[in-house]
């Protein structure tokens, strides 16, 4: 059995009366990439706030187990309890701090403690190297791709086990995704976990080692993500048919 | 020319008082979530309190204001714990309201407990002061160097400390802040200190500017403070910092004979009211602000 | 024997129809229930004030409740059913009247003595309800809002038509006729009443008002006001306030070292801003209407500082509170009644010739002499009064004060005005 990292076990939790998550479990192996994939409104979104103690869970766990193997309860803990213990979480859409310099950003990642910053500013301007050049400038007037490296530098700044991405892809042109995944699989390659959501599933399965799909707030399938890339039913589903070759050029 | 001058000095102080209670208020709605409607009765319970001390208890005025900032900080932080944290969540305009009660409340109490008879502190409110061809009245003197000092320094503080920065995150990007480490509910209390302190000391001048002063003082100005956190543009603490000066400034010069005669004296606040009708229709987000929604 | 028998009956047939006519005392018992009520500013800006009138009016009842005792009229009751307190402002005066009318059941309210307050309270409460009100206020307009003969609203002290005209005639006196006068006023009724009956009697007789300011006394600075009071080159000044509001005026003009309180002139509600615990300014002189000018006003200032002395410092414009006291009680003594429109029908009677002149202190004997039908007259602390059918007194006496270099106020001179 691997040694899991995090592990969500029967999640219900919602916004309002409506739940949106009904009995979700889902685990994370140590050092693995797992996605999570499913159409709009699956709940994709809601599962990770709700580890993330953004949204309150009604019912079921979220657990972290630490290098000695110590379980941490997430839905007991606020959010700064929480990165504390070694996760951290790069939202969608409000991953930056607009006002604040690029640098102020990175300080923030480190929550302001000053050994930290030190420790991780230069590894994590060694993996955004563009970061270098723009430090003094306001995080509102960065590109789409640019803030999204940023949101990512950010969570680094804590010197994270175990980074949450949700659809770190959003909203960005062909090129600057590939570089997106890219920086991901190294950040992985160094040995932090991720657990991410994805638009893009097909590239997102590529890079999973396991996968789970959602569908109307409910575990559908899962497995690794070469596999379920595989199957046609998962394909036709929720890939998008890919167009053969003789479609592609009649 | 020296009315010219006199109006500018005259207008920095106000503008100074502006900018003290205009800074607390942005950052409490930055941070908070919270349109702070009580926050002239702060002022004006700051400026009773340093009287209790400066009169009855025979303090001097600077004791006296010292006792009144940490008075003040202290009732910002009780409200804070006793009323508005556990009515927490239900919503911009349920929160305005009660805010709004809680002011109408202070302001009562104020009334009931000193009565409505104007006050004055124990200071000679006919000495002048001759700094070149200006005329200085006390609270002037007083002001002027409180403002030099205080002022850039709670810009440094914003800027610098982390816990100016915490308090930047926070009303930037709450959820992020928290995911980032930062602990929220500490952020918060923290707001309303500062907050309560800027406050009360801002008081304590406008008490001394206006030679005398009655329970109205904190309500004749809360509409102006509201007009400077929307000029600086709404969460955004160095803009109201600004804001502040720039407002007090412009209402007295307005004033000034060079301008056709000037202004008449009773009409200062509905120039402030134009500015601020005028700022909600043309630029919304303020001088400083963003143009993004909450 | 028939003849002696006869005219014995019908000397005791006489006798007995007309023994009526000649009552022993107590005979025919008048009997009412006189209950007064006091409406003035008890707190805010003029508690001093206020807190005076109403100690003024209360040792008066006390007085002829004494007195009654003494006679031993038991039948006669009056007394104070309340103080209530009108802060100064219009609506809370009027909710106090109404309290006073509708839930005590006053037959006389005395107070207040702002005009503004007692504009309002005649206009809603006591003349509609047909209540009596002996103001202090001294607005010419408040009288014109009697309806008719008797009036109900009664004005124990002259009005400002006749102080704005004093006022002139006194500057004029002491700066010459053709001198310079800023002026300001609060924009309040009495303000703007006074300033422009002034500015009409000094301008009429030469003289110049270079700048002439109506002023919001709330606002949270008034130094602009105060630089426009020092141009225009003055001779001298007027100011119309009351005393708290203008020290923040002053304060202004005091910095501006163009101001010379010795050449200044306030209102009546100027006169004494010591003791109305709000600084006063030495030089700086003021009039108000004498009401010192009754032969019993020592007896009456002797008989306050004893009864409320300790508690409340003696104003001597509370003499016309006392008065109206004496006054609605001896009416209503001729009335054998309480009722107000009956009261109010002996008023003008009680205090002008003919007959015997009474002081307060000879209450006694006016008692006994109204229950035997004579004709007296009245005269109060404050002088002979002289009530005319309008509701306003006839007699003008002002009293000029001026601060004095310890910042206490006196009274320098007294003059008699002839309208």
């Amino acid at each position: 059995m691997d040694d899991v990292a995090l592990a969500a076990r029967g999640l219900c939790a919602g916004y309002g009366d409506e739940d949106v998550l009904h009995d979700v479990s889902i685990a994370v192996p140590r050092g693995a990439i797992v996605a999570v994939i499913g159409p709009n409104g699956s709940g994709k979104s809601t599962l990770l706030k709700t580890i993330y103690g953004l949204v309150r869970a009604r019912r079921g766990e979220a657990v972290l187990y630490d290098r000695r193997g110590k379980a941490h309860d997430l839905t007991a803990l606020r959010p700064n309890q929480i990165s504390a213990l070694g996760m951290n979480l790069v939202p969608q859409l409000a991953n930056v701090f607009p006002e604040m310099s690029v640098l102020e950003n990175l300080e923030i990642g480190s929550a302001l403690n000053k050994v930290r910053f030190a420790q991780h500013l230069d590894r994590v301007l060694t993996t955004f190297p563009a970061l270098r050049t723009m430090l003094r400038r306001r995080a509102a007037t960065l590109s789409g791709g640019q803030r999204q490296m940023l949101g990512l530098a950010r969570a680094l700044m804590s010197g994270p086990t175990l980074l949450i991405l949700d659809e770190p892809s959003a909203g960005l042109a062909p090129a600057v995704v590939e570089e997106v995944f890219a920086k991901i699989k190294a950040i992985n390659a160094e040995g932090v976990s991720i657990l991410m959501i994805e638009q893009k599933a097909r590239q997102c399965l590529a890079m999973a080692d396991y996968a789970y799909v959602l569908e109307q707030g409910r575990n559908r399938l899962e497995g690794p993500g070469s596999t379920l890339l595989a199957d046609p039913d998962v394909v036709r589903l929720y890939l998008g048919a890919r167009r053969t070759a003789a479609q592609r050029n009649p | 020319m020296t009315q010219f001058a006199e109006l500018v000095v005259t207008g920095l102080v106000t503008g100074a008082v502006l900018a003290l209670a205009g800074v607390g208020a942005s950052l409490v709605f930055g941070i908070q979530r919270i349109p702070n409607f009580a926050h002239g009765e702060y002022l004006t319970f700051a400026a009773y309190l340093a009287f209790l001390l400066n009169v009855p208890f025979g303090q001097n005025l600077v004791a006296a204001t010292a006792g009144a900032i940490a008075g003040t900080a202290l009732l910002a932080i009780g409200i804070h714990f006793v009323v508005l944290r556990p009515l927490r969540g239900r919503g911009l305009v349920a929160m305005s309201l009660v805010t709004a009660g809680l002011a109408l409340m202070l302001r009562d109490v104020v009334f009931l407990v000193a009565g409505t008879q104007v006050r004055q502190y124990a200071i000679d409110q006919t000495k002048v002061f001759a700094l070149g061809f200006l005329r200085i009245s006390p609270g002037e003197a007083v002001a002027i160097p409180i403002a030099t000092v205080v002022l850039p320094a709670v810009a440094l503080l914003l800027a610098r400390t982390p816990m100016g920065k915490s308090m930047r995150a926070v009303a930037d990007n709450r959820d992020l802040a928290a995911i980032s480490g930062i602990d929220v509910e500490r952020v918060g209390v923290h707001v309303w200190l500062l907050a309560g302190a800027l406050a009360g000391l801002g008081g304590v001048m406008l008490a001394v500017v206006e030679g005398t002063f009655d329970p109205n003082l904190g309500f004749q100005v809360l509409f102006l403070i509201f007009t400077t956190v929307v000029l600086g543009g709404i969460g955004n603490a160095y803009g109201a910092l600004v804001a502040g000066l720039v407002l007090g400034v412009a209402m007295d010069l307005a004033t000034w004979n060079g301008f056709f005669g000037g202004l008449d004296a009773q009409y200062k606040p509905v120039l402030a009211f134009c500015v601020l009708i005028v700022l909600l229709l043309v630029r919304p987000q303020g001088l400083f602000g963003r143009a993004t929604v909450l | 024997m028939r003849r002696t028998i006869c005219m014995c009956c019908s000397v005791a047939a006489i006798i007995g129809l007309l023994c009526p006519a000649f009552p022993v005392s107590g005979a025919t018992p008048v009997s009412f229930d006189l209950k007064y009520g006091v409406l003035a500013p008890l707190t805010g800006n003029s508690a001093a004030a206020g807190q005076a009138w109403n100690e003024a009016a209360s040792v008066g009842i006390k007085y002829v409740t004494a007195t009654l005792k003494k006679l031993d009229l038991p039948d006669i009751h009056v007394v104070l059913a309340d103080s209530q307190d009108s802060q100064g402002n219009t609506q809370t005066g009027v909710e106090a009247a109404q309290k006073l009318v509708k839930i005590d059941g006053v037959n006389v309210v005395i107070g207040d003595f702002y005009s503004a307050v007692t504009s309002a309270v005649a206009t809603a409460v006591t003349i509609p309800n047909r209540v009596l009100e002996f103001t202090g206020g001294t607005s010419p307009a408040l009288t014109k809002l009697n309806t008719g003969t008797p009036a109900f609203l009664w004005q124990p002290v002259a009005a400002d038509d006749v102080q704005g005209r004093v006022l002139a005639k006194i500057i004029a006196a002491a700066l010459g006729p053709h001198a310079r006068i800023n002026v300001a006023a609060r924009n309040d009724a009495y303000g703007t009443s006074l300033s422009a009956v002034f500015k009409e009697a000094w301008t009429s007789t030469g003289g110049t008002i270079p700048v002439d300011l109506i002023y919001d006394p709330t606002q949270p600075t008034l130094d602009a006001e105060a630089q426009k009071l020092v141009q225009g080159n003055p001779t001298g000044w007027l100011f119309i306030d009351f005393c708290q509001t203008f020290d923040k005026l002053a304060f202004p003009l005091a910095r501006s070292g163009k101001w010379d309180p010795k050449k200044s002139f306030g209102s009546d509600t100027l006169n004494d801003c010591k003791s109305n615990g709000a600084q006063s300014f030495p030089g700086m002189r003021a009039t108000q209407a004498y009401p010192a000018g009754g032969a019993s006003f020592p007896a009456f200032q002797a008989l306050f500082e004893q009864d409320a002395g300790q508690r409340t410092k003696f104003q001597p414009f509370t003499a016309e509170a006392f008065d109206s006291v004496f006054v609605s009680f001896l009416a209503a003594l001729e009335a054998k009644s309480a009722e107000p429109a009956q009261i109010a029908r002996y008023v003008v009677p009680l205090t002008n010739p003919p007959g015997t002149a009474y002081t307060f202190q000879q209450l006694d004997a006016a008692i006994k002499a109204v229950m035997t039908g004579q004709k007296i007259r009245f005269e109060g602390a404050t002088g002979p009064l002289n009530f005319t059918d309008s509701g306003r007194v006839a007699a003008t006496t002002y009293a000029i004060w001026q601060v004095q270099p310890d910042g206490s106020s006196k009274v320098i001179k007294v003059v008699n005005f002839t309208p």
